[in-house]
């Protein structure tokens, strides 16, 4: 069930790569344009952080059960004799591997980049 | 209501706020039986598909599906995804191991659009694709929500056919459709 997930959410570039592509933005805008912070990136570090978290979160999750309720898979998915519950937490588990993981660890290297404190940097991956 | 039957509805209602989409509705299935749910656009035939097969819960009455197998289904939506392959669509139904598999590619055309994108085939290679699900299926109960929409003449007699035989070897149907079709069945009217 994993690799059948992992097969749509793998050809959907767009929902996978697009909300990892709008934290690394984010992330790359910051430093760029906060003149004011040159010194003190990591003052305003961490909101800015949580800020791309959350909307990068928001475009990954928006469309995860909507496709398929759209198309139909989502009753086929609820007559199978396989767990409903089962379904959803391996579809959950698939996003979070394409989208959270990858944006865990852009956080962990900007984090790392921007307070030189490893401990506080694996934390934040964590 | 006999040992045979597999599927038991007994007074079932529905209403959608106040209005009844029908009321104190028995019928039963038994094996090797067919039921052909009639009714006009909006009367509650695709309700009444999704409460036999648990979908959706009846606002009174006792539904029973005795059944052990899983249920195939096949509704309006064809449960495809229109940016995958034909062949990637084939594996998320899981049916690549299928031994029937090739004959019914090759029976129904589709053969040759493996590496197409489910998008770019018409609506009745979309609706034969979708079909595979039935054709290859491993249930007591198949159940179908207008099967016969925007199929050929050879397709539609195909599953025609097939239908027919399925309820030969004791399987059972229960599908709804405006267009005629030449399989032998109970029948319920819902009424407007």
């Amino acid at each position: 069930m994993f690799r059948l997930e992992l097969l749509k959410l793998r050809k959907k570039t767009r929902s996978w790569l697009g909300p990892i592509l709008v934290f690394w933005l984010i992330m790359l805008a910051y430093p760029l344009t906060v003149e004011f912070l040159q010194d003190k990136l990591e003052i305003g570090f961490f909101s800015v952080l949580w800020i791309a978290i959350l909307i990068s979160m928001m475009l990954a999750t928006e469309d995860i059960f909507t496709e398929d309720f759209n198309d139909g898979s989502l009753e086929q998915t609820l007559i199978k004799n396989l767990s409903f519950s089962i379904s959803i937490v391996t579809k959950i588990f698939t996003y979070w591997l394409l989208i959270g993981l990858p944006i865990s660890i852009l956080s962990f290297i900007f984090s790392l980049g921007t307070t030189e404190d490893f401990s506080l940097s694996l934390s934040i991956f964590l | 209501m006999n040992n045979n039957s597999l599927i038991v509805a007994e007074n079932i209602g529905y209403k959608i706020n106040e209005n009844k989409l029908f009321h104190r509705m028995s019928f039963n299935i038994d094996r090797g039986e067919a039921l052909h749910i009639k009714g006009s656009n909006g009367s509650g035939k695709s309700t009444l598909i999704r409460i036999i097969l648990g979908i959706t819960q009846p606002v009174k009455g006792t539904i029973e599906n005795k059944s052990t197998k899983e249920i195939c289904y096949l509704g309006h939506k064809n449960a495809l995804k229109s940016y995958l392959t034909l062949e990637d669509n084939i594996n998320l139904m899981q049916l690549n191991n299928n031994m029937m598999l090739n004959d019914y590619l090759e029976k129904l055309e589709l053969k040759k659009y493996k590496d197409v994108t489910v998008s770019n085939l018409s609506f009745g290679q979309q609706k034969k694709l979708a079909l595979l699900r039935v054709f290859l299926n491993n249930s007591d109960l198949i159940i179908l929500d207008e099967p016969f929409v925007g199929l050929d003449d050879s397709a539609n007699s195909e599953l025609t056919s097939f239908l027919n035989n399925e309820l030969e070897n004791n399987k059972s149907v229960i599908f709804t459709s405006h267009i005629p079709c030449n399989i032998n069945s109970k029948i319920i009217e819902i009424p407007q």
